[in-house]
């Protein structure tokens, strides 16, 4: 334990060296451009990227584009949650549903899901429908594998003492199998962030009047650059802030975990 | 002893195992017959792999036999229920729950949150874990996880106590310790317990009853009474002649178990 009572150093020391690649990047870029190494049309200094951003997100249309995008991974990745959490527990508990499940997602896994977006387009609409639907097609099997893997991996003597108290099986799978499963949980709903970002972006990139992903490629077609870097990092910071919050959530929700 | 008397009778139960390479059946217990009254303390002794823990499981429902007959209280025994309290050498604590609500999740049918947290508070002060309540299963040594899992057991109030060598992973200090506080708790509140373990000296200083069980396929070879008086008294027991001369007797009738169990291995 006497790791312990080095632990807050180290960790504010971790902490330093995160924002210190970032001022690196950013220190990189300003000087790559303000010293003529790269065509400043292509690629803008940071500090005027920051203020161009600043001035968007003020004037409230990237805070609009934003809105759309968050509102599409969220009901998008809620979905997956929620269909995704009750499949997995029922593919390790239940034979019957292992059989039937097993094929659709041999086959399912290795669909290449961008070429799903014309589809999602026909079939639900250029405004939020087709990409809530990219959005759970993709966080979808990460949930399910994960939750597949550590509820079938639940301690056989936890169970039995759950029998043994008394509970029903359908208790035992909310009681027992889901948390038992859950740091497995956790490690998909990572996976799961991670391609809903993804997805969402590049659906609105090919097909969308709103979302940070038209923000980008109408940057770019209207020859905005520094919206273009605006948008991408506006996006970036998406993706970080994401990943802070699942590592966030699974750190109160796991405490009991080694 | 009348059959009909027993808390626990067991005739003829054999149990057999698919092995998973060869695909053939493994006999693990071979027909065995055992009658445990009520509120008997009975030890099972025997070498690994004697099939003493598959007749635990058994017993408690959790794998079903393959010929033979268990009756609990002259019923056929059934699927898994609070009436058998069972307990694992690895705690099988839930490690997402703190220790009041591990002891929590065994209490059933209380009128109110608060009775429930009472009654398991009650239970963790009779473990002497006061002070731990807010703990998580990983804080915790092994002896306080067990003493956990033993109010937890305690907590849905069952007739027969079935322990799988529930401190075969203790040192030996707490192993001890946890003896006499299992003595202690099971002295002032009688309950059928079977007791599964490897050690002659537990079986000597715990039960009233030591069944000594053959290499696999297991069978009974031995079923022998400790005449020793109660409550027992630690200390007196390792100079004790009865005691002693069980504890020889008990270890010649392993040994030659488990010296045929290496053979047959």
């Amino acid at each position: 334990m006497s790791a312990a009572a080095a632990r807050p150093a180290w960790r504010a020391l971790l902490r330093l060296r995160r924002g210190y690649s970032v001022l690196l990047v950013l220190a990189a870029w300003e000087t790559a451009s303000r010293a003529g190494a790269v065509n400043t049309f292509l690629l803008p200094p940071a500090s005027e990227v920051l203020v161009n951003l600043w001035n968007l997100a003020t004037e409230g249309r990237l805070l609009f584009h934003l809105a759309e995008s968050l509102l599409r991974v969220a009901a998008g990745l809620g979905l997956a949650v929620a269909a995704g959490i009750p499949l997995g527990l029922w593919k390790a508990r239940s034979r019957l549903a292992d059989a039937v499940l097993d094929p659709v997602m041999a086959f399912w896994f290795p669909v290449p899901k961008v070429g799903l977006i014309p589809l999602a387009l026909l079939f639900f609409g250029f405004a939020h429908g087709s990409k809530i639907a990219l959005v759970f097609a993709d966080a979808l099997l990460p949930l399910v594998v994960a939750t597949y893997h550590g509820a079938l991996h639940t301690d056989r003597r936890l169970i039995w003492s759950a029998r043994a108290m008394g509970d029903s099986e359908r208790r035992i799978l909310w009681r027992v199998v889901l948390p038992a499963a859950l740091p497995q949980i956790f490690t998909g709903l990572r996976l799961a962030v991670t391609v809903s970002l993804l997805v969402v972006f590049l659906a609105e990139m090919v097909a969308s009047s709103s979302g940070l992903g038209h923000v980008m490629i109408y940057a770019l077609r209207t020859l905005e650059t520094k919206d273009v870097f605006s948008a991408l990092v506006t996006i970036s910071l998406i993706a970080f802030l994401a990943d802070w919050l699942v590592i966030q959530a699974r750190r109160r929700v796991l405490v009991w975990h080694a | 002893m009348a059959a009909s008397a027993a808390k626990i009778v067991v005739r003829g139960l054999a149990k057999e195992f698919a092995d998973r390479t060869t695909g053939r059946a493994v006999p693990a217990i071979g027909g065995l017959d055992l009658d445990v009254l009520a509120r008997e303390f009975v030890c099972l002794l025997g070498p690994s792999g004697c099939g003493k823990s598959t007749l635990l499981y058994v017993l408690g429902g959790f794998v079903s036999a393959t010929a033979g007959t268990v009756l609990i209280d002259g019923k056929p025994v059934g699927p898994p229920g609070p009436d058998r309290g069972i307990i694992f050498q690895e705690y099988a604590l839930f490690p997402w729950l703190t220790v009041l609500d591990n002891v929590m999740y065994g209490i059933r049918g209380a009128a109110s949150p608060a009775e429930r947290r009472a009654r398991a508070e009650a239970l963790i002060a009779k473990v002497h874990l006061n002070g731990f309540e807010g703990h998580y299963p990983r804080h915790l040594s092994g002896g306080m996880k067990q003493r956990v899992a033993i109010a937890r057991t305690l907590a849905h109030d069952p007739d027969i106590l079935l322990a799988d060598e529930p401190f075969g992973a203790l040192d030996t200090q707490t192993r001890t310790l946890m003896q006499e506080e299992l003595l202690r708790i099971w002295e002032a509140d009688r309950k059928t317990i079977l007791f599964v373990t490897h050690s002659v000296e537990e079986a000597v200083i715990l039960a009233d009853r030591v069944v000594v069980m053959t290499a696999r396929p297991g069978r009974i070879k031995a079923d022998i009474a400790v005449p020793l008086p109660r409550p027992r008294d630690y200390d007196a027991l390792v100079r004790d002649p009865v005691a002693i001369e069980l504890r020889a007797e008990l270890w010649r009738l392993v040994k030659e178990e488990v010296v045929r169990a290496r053979g047959a291995g």
